[in-house]
């Protein structure tokens, strides 16, 4: 029997008993888009995770510290410390799949501009790397190493201007006017220490040398892209190391050692095999996408089971799917016995009533599709802020397709070889 | 292929056994029987004789039970289901008593329905299953479906369905059983005249001894066993008489 004879005379066996083939149908429809749809709520879970990490810093990025944290046999806590200097960072520039490294120190100071002052982060880095790590300015350009006449280079942090973090120590104002605007702005005068008596008082008492003021020059400000850096002013790591040096008093820095190092791998396929290399050097190591494989687990447990809810009324379809077929058989006995007389062979009864079944398949699944886009859509417009969201990449949708086909397929197979074991002698017989 | 002198259909001590529950019921009790290329049969006998049985012996459509059974050269006796099926899309056309046409189907399609088993395209399809149609005078009923037609209708339907794909032999079970006695004759003479033109076999089963007039040969059946065999000289005459009431294509059951 040739494909197309067969696909036409499946479909108008179907045709012939609209009503009970819609109702078939609609439970596969049912089926399929509760399937689809508890799966897309879990993709979306996925996606959305994936790009809350993806706005804390660069998935290719790997953050390596001196310390590492083991536990070992007994339950108790190891901890082992290494060297992370310039010959550190050199090798680790060989490691295959290391596209940048930059060290970076990050210290706290005070920052005062006339009357206002703010709490800052301010993070040394190596100005070469910066453009490789994303640190990206707004305006102007990365600070330079020059330290000459007490005057440093920094390039401040946007958030500072942008979430109003000056404030007046004596009132505890913030130093906004009445539109919301930053009274100072990167273009006032700005003076940098790191003792806070100067600012809280305490800095008048007998014998205490209060730590100095450094004169600061603006050369930038960092873009205000959400990004891990930009609630951090710049300063080159050297002149940071150098302020460090001068007031150790206040700042418990260790000048010898990077507090951390960035390392940046080519793409993200390398970031697993350079994480491990590191790790096994002693290191403790940080990247977003150890996070994320962590979370993933988590939530796959959650996928498998909504998955596990929809695969239930998919089920159910399923047993409709066999019951339909059945009926169909018994209905059709003679039906069978009279085509099996007319010459129609067994592979041809058996591949006639799956491609019925299939047929069920294939339109509850496309129907079940449209459903899963509608349902995602309205979802998805009422879920909009609750964390739930909806999505339906276009491999879920061939597959949810392909899988209601496959499942009509399955729970038509017993059906099909009944019709096909039945005897042509069923034609003979009068009623 | 058989010499030619092998008769096409040879029946040797053949035995079919149903199992009723715990109990044998011998529908044939070894039957032995021949026919030859382009005879035209009849098997006769009362309900429960076993004269059924045999047909769908000879049809293919069961297996015996012991005994051997050569149609065309092949050994009916050896073969498997799907072989069985493979010999009824080459040798076999079955004319029913209930006519089994597919009531959704008109004329024309049921009449190709067969072909479609056997892979044959669409276009070539219509043309054969037109020209069987033609044949039995109903090229005005191609888009009939059965329901819109009469029971002699139906039946030169079934008839044509049964010569669309040029079988050797054609085999009617009771083949005007359903149809009354004027509209039945004139089936009847349909039926022998088209096989005789054409040169097919046709056993044919009846209970109803007018129907064998029509025969060469009449085999009669009583309890599972050939009782006699009578040949009928006058039956090519007998199926050419037309008889002045009956028109054939023109009737009204």
């Amino acid at each position: 029997m040739r494909f197309s004879d067969m696909l036409r005379t499946a479909f108008l066996n179907l045709w012939r008993r609209k009503l009970r083939a819609f109702l078939t149908v609609l439970g596969m429809v049912i089926g399929t888009s509760s399937i689809v749809v508890m799966v897309s709520l879990g993709i979306g879970m996925r996606e959305a995770m994936i790009e809350s990490y993806a706005q804390m810093g660069s998935m290719t990025n790997i953050t390596v510290t001196r310390w590492s944290y083991s536990i070992d046999a007994n339950g108790n806590y190891n901890s082992t410390e290494k060297e992370l200097n310039k010959k550190t960072v050199e090798s680790f520039k060989q490691i295959p799949g290391v596209e940048a490294v930059m060290p970076r120190i990050t210290a706290w100071g005070l920052l005062k501009s006339g009357r206002y002052i703010a709490d800052i982060g301010i993070m040394g880095i190596d100005t070469t790397m910066a453009e490789h790590f994303g640190i990206a300015l707004s305006e102007g350009s990365y600070p330079s190493a020059r330290t000459t006449g007490g005057t440093y280079d920094i390039v401040f942090a946007s958030d500072l201007f942008q979430y109003g973090y000056f404030y007046d120590p004596n009132t505890g104002k913030q130093a906004v006017d009445r539109e919301g605007n930053s009274k100072v702005t990167a273009d006032s005068r700005f003076q940098l220490t790191f003792d806070y008596n100067n600012v809280y008082g305490g800095s008048d008492m007998e014998g205490y040398t209060p730590g100095k003021f450094y004169r600061l020059n603006g050369t930038g400000v960092t873009a205000a892209s959400g990004s891990e850096f930009s609630y951090y002013c710049l300063m080159d790591i050297e002149a940071l190391k150098k302020l460090a040096k001068e007031n150790s008093s206040f700042m418990n820095i260790d000048t010898s050692n990077y507090n951390e190092v960035i390392v940046k791998c080519s793409d993200t396929d390398a970031v697993e095999a350079v994480n491990q290399y590191i790790k096994d050097l002693g290191y403790g190591t940080q990247c977003l996408q150890e996070w994320i494989e962590q979370s993933e687990e988590s939530i796959a447990q959650t996928q498998y089971l909504l998955g596990a809810i929809g695969g239930v009324s998919l089920l159910v379809a399923a047993i409709g799917i066999m019951n339909t077929m059945m009926m169909s058989i018994y209905e059709r006995t003679r039906e069978i016995g009279i085509i099996k007389v007319l010459g129609c062979r067994m592979s041809n009864i058996a591949a006639l009533f799956l491609t019925e079944s299939a047929f069920i398949g294939f339109f509850g699944g496309a129907l079940g599709l449209g459903v899963s886009y509608t349902l995602s859509m309205v979802l998805n417009k009422f879920l909009a802020g609750s964390g739930l969201y909806s999505s339906i990449p276009l491999y879920l949708a061939f597959g949810a397709v392909t899988f209601s086909i496959l499942v009509a397929l399955l729970s038509g197979l017993y059906p099909a070889l009944r019709a096909m074991r039945l005897s042509p002698l069923a034609a003979i017989r009068n009623e | 292929m058989p010499v030619e002198q092998a008769p096409l259909i040879e029946v040797r001590n053949v035995k079919k056994i149903y199992r009723v529950g715990s109990v044998d019921v011998h529908a044939l009790r070894g039957v032995d029987l021949t026919i030859e290329k382009g005879e035209i049969c009849c098997i006769i006998g009362r309900s429960g004789s076993g004269k059924s049985t045999l047909l769908n012996l000879l049809a293919g459509l069961e297996r015996v039970t012991s005994g051997e059974l050569i149609i065309a050269g092949k050994r009916l006796h050896k073969m498997t289901q799907s072989e069985l099926i493979v010999f009824r899309q080459k040798h076999v056309g079955f004319i029913f008593q209930s006519f089994n046409l597919m009531p959704y189907y008109t004329a024309l399609e049921n009449v190709a329905f067969p072909l479609s088993f056997r892979g044959v395209p669409k276009k070539k399809r219509n043309v054969l299953a037109k020209d069987a149609l033609k044949a039995m005078g109903l090229e005005t009923h191609m888009k009939h479906k059965p329901s819109e037609m009469s029971g002699g209708q139906q039946q030169r339907v079934g008839i044509a369905r049964a010569l669309v794909a040029d079988p050797d032999i054609i085999f009617a079970d009771e083949p005007t059983g359903n149809l009354d006695s004027s509209t039945s004759d004139d089936v009847m003479r349909t039926i022998i005249n088209v096989m005789r033109a054409r040169g097919k076999t046709l056993v044919m089963v009846t209970h109803d001894p007018h129907m064998a007039e029509f025969a060469d040969k009449v085999v009669n059946i009583l309890d599972g066993r050939v009782v006699s065999i009578t040949y009928n000289d006058h039956a090519a005459e007998a199926a050419k008489k037309n008889t002045p009431t009956v028109q054939q294509g023109d009737d009204n059951t």
